[in-house]
C-alpha cells in the first residue's frame, strides 16, 4: 500500500533520445492508474522507472515517502506483470510463483499458503504443476498475475498485461483485473495503448504523446473534456470527428460557420470572451460520432445545426449502425443507436448536437474555454 | 516442363548423394585401416591392404600398449586435463557470457570485442611467452600448467553470449523484482535454459583439448606427465619400421573422443551451428 509521486522525472536514452519529458504525477494509495498513449510515447519507461529497470535521468521519484531513485528493483516493494509474461520456462507453475517469496527466505509453510491462496483466487489451483509451455495465454497471463499477488506488494505494474490475448479473452481479463485490484487494494500502474481498457478500468488516467504528458483525469472528464486535440482524438471510438469552422457573430452570441450549417456557440461550451477573440478566425470544432444525430429520429432537440452528409458506407455492429460519409472534404462517422444500411452515396439529414460540441484553437490544438 | 523440372531434382539428388558418399569413405576409409592395422600381428606392413584386411587378426597388440609406455598414467592425465578444462571452460564462459548479455555496464561492448578478437590469436602466437611464464611460476611439468590456460575460452563466450542474448531481458527482469541478484538469476534463471548451449560448449571443449597436441607438448616435459596425443609419437619413435603398434595407441587414444562423439552427435552438430565455426 503506497502512493507513488513522480516529480520532474526526465529519461535520455543513449543516442540522446529523450523519451520521457518532465514527467509530474502523484499516485494516489490504492488508486488504478493507467498510462495510456501511441506507442513509443514512453510508457514503458515511465513503467520501468517506477520498477527500478531503468535509470531516473533527472528528477525524484517517490513510493510512499521514501525518495527511491538509487534503491533496486527488490526493495521497492513493487511487483510487475510483463506484456510476454515472462514467465520462467524451466519452472512449474508452483516455481514460478513460488520463487520470489524463496528468495526472500519466507518459510516453506507461508509460501504454500500464499500460492495456493493466490492459485485459488485466479482459479489456477489445477495447474500448479504444469511448465508455462503448456499453458494457454490466458492461463500464463493468469500465472504472472499470481507470481505477482504472493508478494503482497506495494504498487503492482503492468505493462500491457492484456495485448498478447484475443479479444474475447482480453475483455473478460480487463473486468477481472479491476476486481483483483478492488480485493487487493493495492496501487495499480497499469500501461496500454488501448484506450478501451483505458477508459473501462482506470480510477484516473494519463495520456501521453512524445514522452509529454497531455492530460491527466478521470475517464469520463477525458471523455467530455479532453484538453487538447490529441486527447479529443486518442479518446473514444469511433474517433471524434473534427472539422474547421469559422467564428461569426450570431444575434447576441457567437457561431461556428461550416459550409451551409451554423452551429451556435452556446456560453456552456465556450465564453463569449474567448468566443469574441476568435471572431472571424479558423477553429477546429470536434464532434463525437454519437452526437451527429440522424435528424428524422430527433426532431425536437435543441441547440441544434443541421448538416447534410453523403454516406459512403455504414458499418453494421448489431445494436448500432457507424455511418462514414464527406461534407466539404471532412470525413464524417456518425454513431447511431440502430440498424440502418444506406444505399452507397445517398445523402442523409444529420443534426449536431451543439451541447456535446468541443472547440480547439487551429494552431495550438487546446481546448478552447 | 514440369517432368524435365522433377527429373533435374532427382538427376541433381543423384549427384549429391554420390558426393556425400564418397567424401564419407574418404574420411572413414583411414579410420577403419588404423583399426584393421591393430587388429595385425606385431610386425605386419601395413601398406598392403589386402593383408591388413584378411586374417589373422589378434588382440596382443593391445595388451603390449602398457608394457611399451605408461599408457594409463597418461589416459588418467587427459581425463583429468580435459575434464576440469571442460568444467573451468563451461563455468567461465556461461558467467563471461550472461554477464556481457544480460548486465549492463560500461565497457561491456569493448570488452566482447576484446575477447571475440581472442579468437584470431592463434595458439603458436601465444605459446612461447605462455611457457616462460610458467617457467617463471615453476609450474613445468604440473597438472596446473597443462589445465589453466585453456580456460580463457573466447568461442565459449561468444557461444554462451549469443545463447544468452535469445533468452528474453524481460526474463531477467522478472527475476530481479523477484528480489534475485546477479548470481542467483544466473543461477537460477540463465543457467537452466541454457542446457543446450552449455553440452556445445563441452563437447567442443572436451574434443579440443583431448586432442590438444602442442601446448601439453611443451608443457610435459616429463613423460609422467604426458597426455594421450603428446605420448603417442614415442611408439612411433620406438619402431620405425613397424606401423602396428602406433596405430593401436591411436585407436586407444581416440576411443574416448569417438565415444563423445557418437553419444553426443546431435549436440555436436547443434554446437557448430551455433558457433558458426568448426570446433
Ligand atoms: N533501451 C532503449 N534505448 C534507446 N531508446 C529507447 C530504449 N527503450 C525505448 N526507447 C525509445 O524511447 C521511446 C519510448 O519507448 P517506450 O517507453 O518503450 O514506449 P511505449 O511503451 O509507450 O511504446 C521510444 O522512442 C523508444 O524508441
Ligand atoms: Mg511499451
Amino acid at each position: 500500500m503506497a502512493s507513488i509521486s513522480l516529480k520532474n522525472i526526465f529519461k535520455v536514452y543513449p543516442g540522446n533520445v529523450t523519451a520521457v519529458h518532465d514527467f509530474n504525477l502523484e499516485i494516489e494509495d490504492k488508486e488504478f492508474i493507467i498510462l495510456v498513449g501511441p506507442s513509443g510515447c514512453g510508457k514503458s519507461t515511465t513503467l520501468r522507472m517506477i520498477a527500478g529497470l531503468e535509470e531516473i535521468t533527472k528528477g525524484e521519484l517517490f513510493i510512499g515517502d521514501k525518495l527511491v531513485n538509487d534503491v533496486a528493483p527488490k526493495d521497492r516493494d513493487i511487483a510487475m506483470v510483463f506484456q510476454n509474461y515472462a514467465l520462467y520456462p524451466h519452472m512449474s507453475v508452483y516455481k514460478n510463483m513460488a520463487f520470489g517469496l524463496k528468495l526472500r527466505k519466507v518459510p516453506k509453510d507461508v509460501i504454500k499458503q500464499k500460492v495456493e491462496e493466490a492459485a485459488k483466487i485466479l482459479e489456477i489451483e489445477s495447474l500448479l504443476e504444469r511448465k508455462p509451455k503448456a499453458l494457454s495465454g490466458g492461463q500464463r497471463q493468469r500465472v504472472a498475475l499470481g507470481r505477482a499477488m504472493v508478494r503482497d506488494p506495494a504498487v503492482f505494474l503492468l505493462d500491457e498485461p492484456l495485448s498478447n490475448l484475443d479479444a474475447k479473452l482480453r475483455t473478460s481479463m480487463r473486468t477481472e483485473i479491476s476486481l483483483l485490484h478492488k480485493r487487493l487494494g493495492t496501487t495499480f500502474v497499469y500501461v496500454t495503448h488501448d484506450q478501451i481498457e483505458a477508459m473501462t478500468m482506470g480510477d484516473r488516467i494519463v495520456v501521453m504523446k512524445d514522452g509529454f504528458i497531455q492530460q491527466v483525469d478521470t475517464p469520463q472528464n477525458l471523455y467530455e473534456n479532453p484538453c487538447n486535440l490529441f486527447v479529443a482524438g486518442f479518446i473514444g471510438a469511433p474517433q471524434m470527428n473534427f472539422i474547421t469552422a469559422i467564428v461569426e457573430k450570431a444575434g447576441d452570441g457567437f457561431a461556428a460557420k461550416f459550409g451551409s450549417s451554423t452551429l451556435p456557440l452556446l456560453p456552456s461550451r465556450i465564453s463569449p470572451d474567448t468566443a469574441s477573440k476568435y471572431e472571424g478566425k479558423e477553429v477546429t470544432v470536434g464532434i463525437r460520432p454519437e452526437n451527429l444525430l440522424v435528424a428524422s429520429l430527433n426532431p425536437d432537440l435543441k441547440e441544434a445545426a443541421g448538416i447534410t452528409v453523403n454516406v459512403e458506407l455504414a458499418e453494421l455492429m448489431g445494436a448500432e449502425t457507424y455511418l462514414y460519409g464527406e461534407v466539404n472534404g471532412f470525413n464524417l462517422i456518425a454513431k447511431i443507436p440502430q440498424f440502418h444500411n444506406p444505399k452507397p452515396g445517398e445523402a442523409m439529414d444529420f443534426v449536431i448536437d451543439c451541447q456535446k460540441i468541443h472547440l480547439f484553437d487551429k494552431e495550438t490544438e487546446m481546448r478552447l474555454v | 516442363m514440369d517432368t524435365t523440372q522433377r527429373k533435374n531434382i532427382s538427376v541433381f539428388r543423384v549427384l549429391l548423394y554420390l558426393i556425400a558418399i564418397t567424401v564419407a569413405l574418404l574420411w572413414l576409409f583411414p579410420i577403419v585401416w588404423m583399426i584393421f592395422s591393430s587388429l595385425k600381428p606385431f610386425g605386419t606392413p601395413v601398406a598392403f591392404l589386402d593383408r591388413v584386411f584378411s586374417p589373422p587378426f589378434t588382440l596382443d597388440n593391445y595388451f603390449l600398449l602398457p608394457q611399451r609406455a605408461p599408457i594409463w598414467r597418461w589416459t588418467f592425465n587427459s581425463v583429468l586435463v580435459a575434464g576440469v578444462v571442460t568444467a573451468g571452460v563451461l563455468v567461465m564462459s556461461s558467467l563471461a557470457g550472461y554477464a556481457l548479455s544480460k548486465i549492463k555496464f560500461k565497457g561491456s561492448k569493448i570488452l566482447f570485442v576484446v575477447i571475440a578478437a581472442g579468437l584470431m590469436v592463434p595458439i603458436e602466437a601465444i605459446v612461447i611467452p605462455l611457457f616462460l611464464t610458467i617457467i617463471d611460476l615453476n609450474l613445468l611439468n604440473t597438472h596446473v600448467s597443462l589445465i589453466v590456460p585453456s580456460f580463457a575460452a573466447p568461442l565459449g563466450v561468444l557461444i554462451m553470449k549469443q545463447y544468452y542474448d535469445s533468452i528474453p531481458n524481460e526474463l531477467v527482469e522478472a527475476a530481479a523484482i523477484d528480489g534475485s541478484s546477479y548470481f542467483r538469476t544466473w543461477f537460477s534463471v540463465c543457467l537452466p535454459l541454457s542446457r543446450s548451449a552449455l553440452a556445445a560448449v563441452g563437447i567442443i571443449t572436451f574434443t579440443n583439448s583431448w586432442n590438444n597436441f602442442l601446448w601439453p607438448f611443451l608443457a610435459a616435459q616429463n613423460s609422467r606427465m604426458f597426455t594421450l596425443p603428446v605420448g603417442l609419437p614415442v611408439f612411433q619413435d620406438l619402431h620405425v619400421e613397424e606401423f602396428t603398434m602406433p596405430m593401436t595407441a591411436s585407436v586407444f587414444a581416440s576411443i574416448p573422443a569417438l565415444l563423445v562423439f557418437i553419444f553426443f552427435q546431435k549436440q555436436i552438430v547443434r554446437g557448430i551451428a551455433m558457433s558458426g565455426i568448426k570446433g
